[in-house]
């Protein structure tokens, strides 16, 4: 009897807390911070099927989405301090240094690893045949990125350091410009510009992510947003999945449907897909690598104060809603 | 005996004058942030400005940007005022020249330098030269539409005078028509000046690794509002300085020009 009792309370505690949680998560505008790169596919494919609106209303009421697109990471840092976004998509490395200067935010998942959707990349006909052969060089990075990081590793392969070479801050769309007109000798870029610049043929890969760098990305929320609406965090997450789902299952389709948001021929955009394993569950290994991001540009003096990553990320989100 | 006329009164109270805003701003936004309404993260308070920018003195890293950039401006400058000078001497002083060019120079003249960039880079490669030409579009325009402007307004008593004296074209232009446009090229290179040195951020972002306007854009990738501030606050006195200097070589080249300073 009084087990049966006990079981009920408990139910009816549990109800009432299911209540207020869903009472709690009611934000009526959602603001989604991206970049148009097919690093973060998942969230386009789920934007396109509707599946963002359609979690979210699971969990009540029906937010607004408000989505706006960066050109890289920084903007977006800049956005979340003047506290005009709720969720990003960005670097790992960005994602520290915005948390490095002060910015109230969480890791709530990863979007996408991928350790050959970033490469130290030279001109087809370039002498430079290993990394040893970077000595001196002029090469070009966004410094602060996740190719800033990438390229110390491979110079490291080669016995080199960034003081070794001349390293240039240059954006994605210059580094191209730089990299065709010979103003350059090298460039640590990612996808889906060394796709593009392999499929004209003026670039090939000097050495991309494999076994140095697992190349993670992630999904960050404030720390404001995620406390009062974590049913519509984890809702997100949710839709994320899906996205990844339709990708693994159809990636011709998607890339039809994600085309023009990542502004990548579908034909080219197939081949891009496939480098990225995209999963929003944060697992063990995958903070460990994030560590070794944060070790990094603390070393090369990009962040000022140490990040602690453990309290930063928080792989319960994405458990809580089921992904594994 | 503290009479208001006591001269070294006066000069100290123009001196609080001069500074007394500046102060009374800074003291407010140190103030706001103790008072917890500004977060450092949008704007750190001044007190951590200084730091930074003791932190970048002392390593160097100040005197490496200030001195690549002044060399920069003064590269572009120096084009922009010899360009501007000789071509704008020329329109000045020929209808035909200026029928052949007007339109040209002001179609162009309202394209921002910023507008520039890819081109510059497509140019220029991402080294020196297209900086340099960036800081040189900035500087070229200011200077050579007061050539002209200073040509034209050449007293025409004066030009009537050198007719009928006939006056040799060559003395005429030396003795009448550039002692009368000084003042206005004096402006133009002061104007031009100020407009190269605006120019250097926008210069910078081209693929640099050193200047001030690098610095800015660096910090801001790396969310470094205090270094920015640092940057910005630099450009802002150096610029101050270059202008008090042209300032002092205006008033000895064109001293005899009596300027109305407000009462």
């Amino acid at each position: 009897m009084s087990n049966i009792y006990r079981t009920l309370t408990a139910a009816l505690v549990t109800a009432l807390l299911g209540v207020v949680a869903v009472g709690a998560a009611s934000a009526n505008e959602i603001r989604i911070a991206t970049q148009p790169i097919p690093q973060y596919a998942p969230i386009f494919v789920a934007k396109q099927k509707k599946w963002v609106e359609e979690e979210l209303n699971k969990t009540g009421g029906k937010p607004a989405i408000k989505w706006t697109s960066f050109s890289a990471g920084p903007p977006i840092n800049e956005s979340f301090a003047a506290g005009q976004q709720d969720i990003g998509f960005l670097g790992d490395t960005p994602a520290i240094i915005g948390k490095g200067a002060g910015i109230d935010t969480r890791i709530v998942g990863l979007t996408s690893t991928g350790p050959k959707a970033l490469a130290v990349v030279v001109p087809t006909n370039s002498p430079i045949k290993s990394p040893k052969d970077l000595k001196g060089k002029k090469v070009a990075v966004v410094k602060g990125s996740y190719a800033h990081h990438l390229l110390a590793l491979v110079l490291q392969k080669g016995g080199l350091s960034v003081n070794d070479i001349e390293l240039i801050n240059l954006s994605q769309a210059d580094s191209a410009t730089a990299i065709v007109n010979g103003n350059i000798d090298a460039a640590a870029v990612w996808e889906p510009l060394i796709t593009k610049l392999e499929s004209k043929g003026a670039v090939r890969v000097l050495a991309d992510g494999t076994g140095i760098k697992k190349g993670i990305l992630v999904i960050i929320a404030t720390n404001d947003f995620v406390t009062r609406n974590r049913e519509q965090t984890k809702a997100l997450l949710k839709a994320y999945q899906r996205g990844a789902r339709f990708i693994k299952s159809n990636p011709k389709e998607a890339a039809q449907l994600i085309a023009g948001d990542v502004n990548l021929p579908a034909d080219l955009l197939v081949k891009v897909l496939a480098k990225f394993d995209y999963h929003p569950a944060i697992h063990a290994d995958d903070i460990e690598e994030i560590k070794k991001s944060e070790a990094f540009m603390r070393g090369a003096g990009l962040i000022k104060a140490p990040v602690n990553i453990d309290a930063f990320a928080e792989p319960g989100l994405a458990r809580e809603s089921g992904i594994k | 005996m503290a009479h208001a006329s006591n001269p070294y009164v006066e000069k100290l109270m123009h001196l609080l004058q001069y500074v007394g805003l500046s102060v009374a701003i800074l003291a407010l936004w140190q103030g706001l942030y103790h008072l917890g309404y500004i977060k450092p993260l949008i704007l750190p308070p001044p007190t951590q400005v200084a730091a930074t920018f003791w932190d970048l003195l002392k390593s160097g890293a100040m005197a490496r940007h200030v001195g690549i950039s002044v060399l920069r401006v003064l590269e572009g400058f120096g084009i922009a005022a010899f360009l501007g000078l000789s071509l704008g001497v020329a329109i000045g002083l020929s209808r035909t020249i200026d029928r052949l060019t007007d339109l040209i120079i002001q179609v162009v003249k309202p394209i921002p330098p910023i507008a520039w960039i890819p081109l510059a880079i497509l140019w220029f490669g991402i080294g020196e030269e297209s900086k340099v030409y960036i800081i040189f579009l900035g500087a070229f325009f200011p200077i050579i539409i007061n050539t002209i402007d200073g040509i034209r307004q050449t007293d025409q008593k004066f030009v009537e005078v050198a007719r009928i004296l006939a006056v040799p074209r060559c003395k005429f232009v030396r003795q009448v028509v550039l002692p009368g446009a000084l003042p206005a090229i004096m402006t133009g290179i002061r104007v031009g000046l100020m407009v190269a040195w605006i120019c250097v951020v926008a210069a910078e972002l081209i693929a640099a690794s050193s200047g001030i306007g690098y610095l800015i854009m660096d910090a801001r990738q790396l969310s470094q509002s205090d270094v920015v501030l640092v940057g910005m606050i630099t450009i802002g006195v150096i610029g101050k300085v270059m202008d008090s200097i042209v300032k002092r070589l205006e008033m000895r080249l064109v001293g005899w020009k009596v300027v109305y300073a407000g009462e």
